[in-house]
């Protein structure tokens, strides 16, 4: 058994290290992304072997999902990969870059075998546990004890949604809408996912007080519907990047706000305990609309941003329908 | 090798890889997906982390310091990727 386990874990990082290899170096761009999903699926049970859950369903749901389509998307655009520099200074260039990438990996070597291990901050966080209101630990240290994280993690996100928007948007008409007739197979399929994966969200973003999930699993995959919805479907002109924006800014005014009112009776972004189950859950429902809104923007973004005739709807006056 | 040093080797190798591959192409494309490589390596160091300090409940914090990282590194993404292809489509 604990053979089979070890051969497990060795076939995972030859696959890892190969599939990141291909990605980085393959010639064409979408056989690179292609490989970059797969290397993000590795690592999502990569993830799962180290006993992360939490960190294994957003890997796979944001970071093999969503990326894949975001990368997929441009590489379908202009498949062949940029002409490369031709300057006299290449080979200056490659050294130096090779030195410094080796000079990298040496330190952190050096640095990694060092460490010590420690005994960890998880029975802090089992103490603490009680006070939080919730009862599933990556819950408790996300939206209590380090809430302060999320929140500029979010804003963040807000932040490059709203970028992604000005960047884009060259032109304030709107995109002419595709003509459907009849549904494709394509079509067909998002029709069918679409109820099932709406309620495998609310499901994760409710498990998440208790067990793996969250509003980030949640948010993460409701773009992933929407995104296939505008893929297989066409425009989506009820998705205006103001009323987006307006979506992604709600959760993070809204945890501001929470944090703030706080300060009546007691410290900034501190829950008190006999209310802080209220709070984590209302501010996780609002969170993981933001996450939804702010992740599509960058998708639609991208779209516009490519694309010569069609922009992003600036306005809803400019909405075709 | 145990389970968490393997994996702290891996980090290492793809958090090298990844940033080498960043630094040396010319690829605007390439280079994000080399940035989600080195992060991914990043990302692989702290959950050996934490899986080390206690193999059956490990560590909560770095966990959730992974999450938020994956979070940051989609929005980076795809802003990088907005601008690329703005970029892109000027120069078609």
């Amino acid at each position: 058994m604990s053979l089979m386990h070890t051969l497990f874990d060795v076939l995972l990082a030859v696959g890892l290290i190969g599939t990141a290899a291909v990605s980085m170096f393959a010639p064409q761009r979408v056989t690179s992304v292609l490989m970059f999903i797969v290397f993000g699926v590795l690592l999502a049970i990569c993830w799962a072997r180290l006993y992360a859950p939490d960190v294994a369903l957003v890997e796979a749901i944001l970071g093999a999902g969503v990326t894949g389509v975001l990368l997929l998307s441009a590489a379908l655009e202009s498949p062949r990969r940029n002409e490369p520099l031709k300057t006299k200074a290449n080979w200056v260039v490659a050294v130096l870059g090779g030195l410094s990438a080796a000079a990298l990996g040496i330190t952190l070597a050096f640095a990694v075998h060092a460490l010590q291990t420690g005994p960890g901050l998880g029975a802090d966080v089992d103490q603490a546990l009680q006070s939080t209101g919730v009862s599933h630990e990556i819950t408790a240290v996300l939206l209590n004890l380090r809430s302060y994280d999320t929140l500029l993690e979010v804003a963040v996100l807000l932040v490059a949604a709203i970028i992604a928007v000005a960047v884009s948007n060259h032109r304030s008409s709107a995109g002419s809408p595709v003509e459907l007739v009849g549904p494709t197979p394509r079509q067909a399929l998002v029709r069918i996912l679409a109820p099932v994966v709406t309620l495998i969200a609310l499901w994760l973003l409710f498990a998440g007080s208790s067990q793996p999930g969250g509003a980030f699993h949640a948010g993460a995959l409701l773009a992933g519907l929407v995104i296939m919805l505008h893929l297989g479907g066409g425009p989506l002109p009820v998705l205006s990047a103001t009323r987006l924006l307006a979506a992604a800014s709600a959760g993070v005014l809204m945890f501001i706000g929470m944090g703030a009112l706080m300060l009546v009776d007691g410290a900034w972004l501190q829950w008190p305990t006999s209310i802080s189950t209220e709070v984590i859950v209302s501010i996780e429902l609002l969170l993981t609309v933001s996450i939804c809104a702010a992740l599509v923007t960058l998708h639609l973004a991208g779209a516009a941003a490519g694309s010569s005739s069609k922009a992003m709807p600036s306005r809803d006056s400019d909405e075709p329908r | 090798m145990s389970r968490d040093e393997l994996f702290m080797a891996v980090g290492v190798i793809l958090m090298t890889l990844g940033f080498g591959r960043l630094l040396l192409s010319s690829d605007l494309v390439r280079r994000v997906v080399a940035l989600n490589v080195a992060s991914g390596g990043v990302m692989m160091l702290l959950l050996s982390l934490a899986y080390r300090s206690d193999p059956t409940s490990p560590d909560p914090i770095p966990q959730a310091l992974v999450l938020t990282g994956i979070v940051i590194t989609v929005s980076v993404t795809g802003l990088a990727l907005v601008i690329i292809r703005r970029i892109e489509r000027q120069s078609r």
